[in-house]
């Protein structure tokens, strides 16, 4: 079942002008692009089904961006998928990245930290959230971002001083 | 060049992309499955929050013998084992439910011994809750959903006697929500949580 012309003409316009930005957000997070894939196939189709009213409010964007970042600590919180160890994505070594010779070195230092260190400084820092927004969006304290961000800026800011 | 910039900087775009009208085929695709459940979710939507509305009016009392919308289970005879899940599910609704602003209310005579904030990880302005309940010494666990359709929150359920299958309430809500992820696995697009099977109750 479609959306109406229009409203589907405008759902593809926002998928074809964000949807690199929005996976980029998605790599950044889980640090694999067939995981940012589906990550974000996942929030596009939440997004169609509910896009006459978040279109409305102007609230597409976020939107997507909650459902890619829930999403995601939702598959690292549940204990059935942290007891499968070997599950794509998930298995550092199994990783799908760019070559090696393309990555930069503060993406090579941000995905070393720990998960919610590098959710937070994605969201802080790059995505502009404040401390409230990020400690909804990830569940946790403002306490909790403070500390997370400031760790996480703390590594990351000792690996680009020594470039 | 700042954090951001550097962040924002340091990787590039990734492979291609999906063609666009696989988005949009999965789109249509999740919104027709939305639609072919909706009716019977909104009838069951409404007979939770109509159950919880009679149930937990202020001056209004229990009796679900003068409940014309109830079939009392004292005096009903069912004779198909899931008419009586569903009277029992139905019973459940009572204890708890969302109401249409999406705020936790208690039934007549419930006592709230303890919450797990979301543990579906809904988002907004979706919510879940996982409840530990006390009614006359009896204990229940209920995980409640609370959802918008068209407009108007619909709240589903699913209802335990505490520590029936399992020693804590987490470990139950850890349950429910790997059978949620399992029943979105199962479906050709696991990307939609359209029809959460949270009121299995009245299915």
């Amino acid at each position: 079942m479609s959306l109406k012309p229009a409203a589907e003409a405008s759902y593809a316009e926002f998928v074809a002008a964000r949807q690199n930005h929005l996976r980029r957000v998605a790599y950044a997070i889980c640090g694999d692009w067939h995981q940012a894939d589906d990550l974000l196939q996942t929030a596009l189709v939440k997004l169609y089904v509910a896009w006459p009213r978040l279109h409305r409010a102007g609230r597409e964007e976020a939107y997507v961006r909650q459902i890619i970042v829930r999403a995601n600590v939702d598959q690292h919180r549940r204990p059935w998928r942290r007891e499968a160890p070997g599950l794509d994505g998930h298995d550092p070594a199994a990783r799908e990245g760019l070559p090696v010779e393309e990555r930069s070195v503060l993406f090579e230092a941000l995905q070393e930290l720990p998960d919610m260190q590098r959710k937070a400084v994605v969201l802080r820092h790059w995505l502009g959230l404040s401390v409230a927004e990020t400690a909804r969006e990830l569940g946790i304290t403002e306490g909790t971002v403070k500390s997370h961000t400031s760790r996480g800026l703390e590594k990351l800011n000792a690996v680009l001083t020594l470039q | 060049m700042n954090i951001s910039e550097q962040i924002e900087t340091s990787f590039g775009d990734g492979p291609s992309h999906r063609p666009l009208e696989d988005r949009l085929s999965a789109g249509r695709r999740a919104r027709r499955r939305r639609k072919s459940t909706e009716g019977l979710a909104v009838v069951a939507g409404v007979a939770v929050l109509g159950l919880a509305a009679y149930t937990l009016a202020p001056s209004g009392s229990p009796d679900t013998a003068k409940d014309p919308g109830f079939a009392n289970p004292s005096t009903a005879t069912p004779t198909d084992p899931s008419v009586l899940e569903r009277l029992a599910a139905l019973e459940a609704s009572k204890w708890a439910t969302y109401d249409p602003d999406g705020n936790v209310v208690l039934g007549e005579g419930v006592t709230e011994r303890r919450r797990v904030p979301n543990p579906l990880n809904s988002p907004l302005p979706e919510k879940s809750v996982g409840l530990e309940l006390e009614r006359n010494g009896e204990r229940l666990w209920m995980l409640l959903e609370y959802e918008i359709r068209d407009g108007d929150g619909v709240s589903s359920y699913v209802p335990e006697p505490a520590q029936k299958s399992f020693e804590t309430l987490e470990q139950w809500l850890d349950t429910q929500g790997a059978r949620q992820e399992a029943r979105e696995q199962q479906r050709p697009s696991s990307a939609v949580d359209d029809d959460f099977a949270g009121s299995e109750g009245l299915r």
